[in-house]
């Protein structure tokens, strides 16, 4: 087993004063889900915090919501998804302004505020460092699960050594925890993970891995497979430099357009983090920020790496699991602070 | 105002005027690519009509060559067909390139918008940071969380002392803790609610989402601006060259690296420590906050922008350019020190058989830098990574790195109040200090062997060479 040693510090601040003598006091993780009124009114007691999710739109005066409601009447009785949406989230931001009483009653119960409604100091920095962080990861997450597809959205504001994350799968429900930047691997291996169900099985298996490509057909050549035009993707095969792999094998020209057949056939979500943080500068000057995306095929994922070999731009797509969303990170993180 | 006193150009919105132009040149390519294609088995059925057939009997050889030259005019492998197959490709490829530059567009603008977004950091925030704490006394907010309930429910011994003190309970309860977070199952599932997926979308997008659908070709479009990787110019460095002394200690190593770390973009050092045979090599490697000479993206919407996948292997090339400059000679024993970005092109050499071949790489040290992703490193190669606790860079969680006994892996805790503090090289330098002085036995493998192997604790003769390190782009 690899060696690794933790040597833990007595929990004083300064760099001169790292020891090895008593164990370090780091925050118990929190954990909390939230509907959006109850996100809201805990937004308004600490001091009318910014939150990422942007109501600002659905809150203007001239907003479209008499507009909705005639077009509701013509259409008939079926309201379209977007009215039931605003509805909803009428209901909410009502809920929170106008009757805020069973929210704040919750959130007490819930020991997020204090009797007198005030709410405690980890909710307020927890959102102090939503509104203000010092480096912000934004995860998306779409999958196709056979109704429809599902969306998750993650914010993990970062300062110092703590992490306060937002994430919402519909805007109406929200989960707001907050705890260690160690904890921030596991967190990204939860957001990263996928239920699939009893059963399941990860179809993506069929495309070997790593599977290395030219970056024109996993561009092009999928976009053939989805017009169903196997005569343009065997010519688009053709063109393309002799430049792909599987596990470090190269594969022979007439197996190319069945892989790239599979592989689009196989896929079934993605996922990406963009890494920012305002005080990062990149080259000239220019501000910086890191992507990491990935893949879903069948029920598993694959990491997308690109890269440039003899100036062929390529794609190597690699079999990950969720606790892999660290290590992709971790490079990015990096290269942009 | 009159319009004439006006004058616009670019701006996003001439950029989608641009896209729709090619959008459109791309279709009307592809419907002559149909038309042609249609045409040329129309022109084959109608060349090979009922006269021409007749004619066979009277002239077989002559009707086989017009047979062929129409096969060959219309459906063979230079005919119309295959022609027409490849004006439908090149169609296809500009519209996946129009849609690569929406997705590329649409990916910077919601970099730009993160971006903005934390500025308010910079701005002095919204509120005052307070410290983050747990909750002690959340119990029932603790105990609402799934994974905890469902731990709780599997270990039902523990539920009165949890309930007594929580705060104290969790402390005593490492694993648990580890548990709230990974427990559970996956985080989308639990707050995906019972709305139709057509509703939840809309939902978002009235919370200010932009789109975000799990197809390939928005994947491409994510990839599509990150092909940045470049060549490399590798020059000596301007002025004196740093005044080394030969390294006692692990963080004499490290402070070494923080005064490369001041000098400017792109530059290492490279430190002999002895001579002749006994000539060590010590290549320090700073991070890459700021490097190089990109012009810039020309396009409005990029030009402010630089997206990175953590990819980049410029650096990488740049520092086995420089160990040749240096005339190191080919199996010469050599310590690679890394901070951040140094520190993973440092792992990545020393997993890199190539560079293997031509370098003794005896020993790689690392401080604040991501190695978890490094494959496996020769078992002649020492790598010791160091990880403050507080730092968000190396994304410890204990359990990541590599399991090789040639890989030793020190946390310390140097927790800052900031991110930059957290991950600069002071705080490395001082985590240095505490692992010169630590008893810890498999620290001292380590340290024993740089010392045994001439690297630390010498009073030998100390030359140092700077190189700077640039992009070369077009």
């Amino acid at each position: 087993m690899a060696p690794r040693v933790e040597l833990v510090a007595s929990g004083r601040r300064e760099p001169d004063q790292v020891s090895s003598s008593a164990p370090a006091s780091v925050p118990v993780p929190v954990v909390v889900e939230l509907s959006l009124a109850e996100l809201l009114v805990l937004s308004e007691q600490s001091g009318g915090a910014r939150l990422p999710l942007d109501l600002a739109s659905f809150l203007e005066p001239d907003s479209d919501d008499g507009e909705d409601l005639l077009e509701q009447r013509l259409d008939g009785a079926t309201p379209s998804p977007r009215q039931r949406a605003r509805t909803q989230l009428r209901a909410a931001v009502d809920e929170a302004r106008e009757r805020p009483e069973p929210s704040t009653a919750r959130l007490v119960e819930a020991g997020l505020l204090d009797h007198a409604g005030t709410p405690t100091r980890g909710v307020v920095s927890a959102l102090s460092l939503l509104a203000a962080p010092e480096a912000l990861l934004v995860l998306d997450l779409a999958v196709t699960r056979g109704r429809g597809e599902d969306r998750l959205r993650s914010w993990f504001a970062v300062a110092g050594s703590h992490v306060a994350q937002l994430s919402t799968a519909s805007g109406l429900v929200v989960e707001l925890s907050w705890y260690d930047v160690g904890g921030l691997p596991a967190a990204l291996a939860r957001a990263a993970t996928v239920d699939e169900g009893p059963g399941a099985k990860d179809h993506g298996a069929g495309v070997g891995s790593p599977l290395r490509l030219p970056f024109e057909l996993f561009s092009d050549g999928t976009e053939a497979v989805r017009r169903g035009r196997p005569d343009i993707l065997a010519e688009l095969v053709r063109l393309a430099p002799p430049a792909t792999w599987v596990a470090g094998e190269e594969v022979a020209p007439e197996r190319v357009g069945a892989l790239v057949a599979n592989l689009e056939e196989a896929v079934s979500g993605r996922l990406r983090v963009l890494v920012t943080t305002p005080e990062a500068e990149g080259d000239a000057g220019r501000r910086k920020a890191g992507v990491v995306s990935w893949l879903r095929l069948g029920g598993g994922w694959r990491s997308l790496v690109p890269l440039v070999r003899e100036g062929v731009p390529l794609v190597e797509i690699t079999a990950v699991t969720p606790r892999d969303l660290a290590r992709s990170v971790g490079p990015v993180l990096a290269q942009v602070l | 105002m009159s319009d004439e006193t006006l004058s616009v150009t670019g701006g996003a919105a001439g950029i989608e005027a641009g896209y729709t132009d090619i959008s459109l040149l791309a279709t009307l390519l592809d419907e002559a690519g149909d038309d042609l294609r249609h045409d040329a088995w129309h022109d084959k059925a109608l060349a090979l009509n009922a006269d021409l057939l007749e004619s066979s009997i009277l002239s077989p050889r002559t009707f086989v060559e017009a047979e062929g030259a129409v096969v060959a005019a219309t459906v063979g492998p230079k005919g119309l067909a295959l022609r027409a197959v490849g004006l439908e490709a090149d169609a296809l490829s500009i519209q996946v390139a129009v849609a690569l530059l929406r997705g590329s567009d649409e990916l910077t603008m919601q970099a730009m918008e993160a971006l903005d977004y934390s500025l308010g950091h910079l701005l002095g925030g919204a509120l005052p940071f307070l410290g983050l704490a747990g909750l002690a006394g959340g119990t029932t907010l603790l105990l609402s969380n799934p994974a905890l309930a469902a731990y709780l429910a599997a270990h039902p011994e523990l539920a009165d002392e949890a309930l007594a003190d929580v705060q104290g309970f969790l402390e005593d309860h490492p694993d648990l803790v580890q548990h709230l977070l990974n427990g559970g199952g996956g985080l989308m599932d639990g707050l995906l609610g019972t709305l139709p997926p057509a509703v939840r979308t809309a939902l978002l997008l009235e919370v200010g989402l932009a789109p975000f659908h799990g197809t390939t070709n928005d994947a491409a479009g994510d990839l599509a601006g990150l092909f940045g990787d470049t060549d490399v110019v590798v020059r000596p460095g301007e002025g004196p060259a740093p005044d080394f002394d030969a390294p006692g200690s692990l963080e004499d190593l490290l402070q070494d690296l923080g005064e490369t770390n001041r000098g400017v973009d792109g530059r290492i050092d490279i430190q002999v420590v002895g001579e002749g045979d006994q000539a060590r090599y010590i290549v320090h490697l700073p991070g890459t906050d700021s490097w190089g000479d990109d012009p810039g993206d020309a396009r409005d919407l990029t030009a402010n922008l630089q997206l990175v996948s953590g990819q980049d292997t410029a650096y990488t090339r740049g520092i086995t350019e420089a160990m040749a400059a240096a005339d190191i000679p080919p199996g010469a024993p050599v310590m690679l020190v890394g901070h951040s970005q140094g520190g993973m092109a440092a792992a990545h050499l020393a997993a890199d058989a190539g560079f293997q071949s031509t370098y003794d790489v005896r020993h790689v040290v690392t401080a604040g830098a991501p190695t978890a992703q490094v494959g496996h490193v020769a078992s002649g190669t020492q790598v010791l990574s160091l990880e403050n606790s507080g730092d968000l860079v190396p994304l410890t969680d204990g359990e990541d790195n590599p399991d090789q006994p040639n890989r030793t892996t020190v946390v310390f805790d140097g927790r800052t109040g900031s991110i930059g503090e957290n991950h600069s090289m002071d705080t490395y330098r001082a985590g240095g200090a505490a692992v010169d002085a630590s008893d810890d036995p498999s620290i001292g493998h380590v340290l024993g062997s740089m010392r045994d192997d001439g690297f630390l604790g010498g009073n030998s003769r100390v030359q140092t060479q700077s190189f700077v390190i640039t992009r070369d782009t077009p």
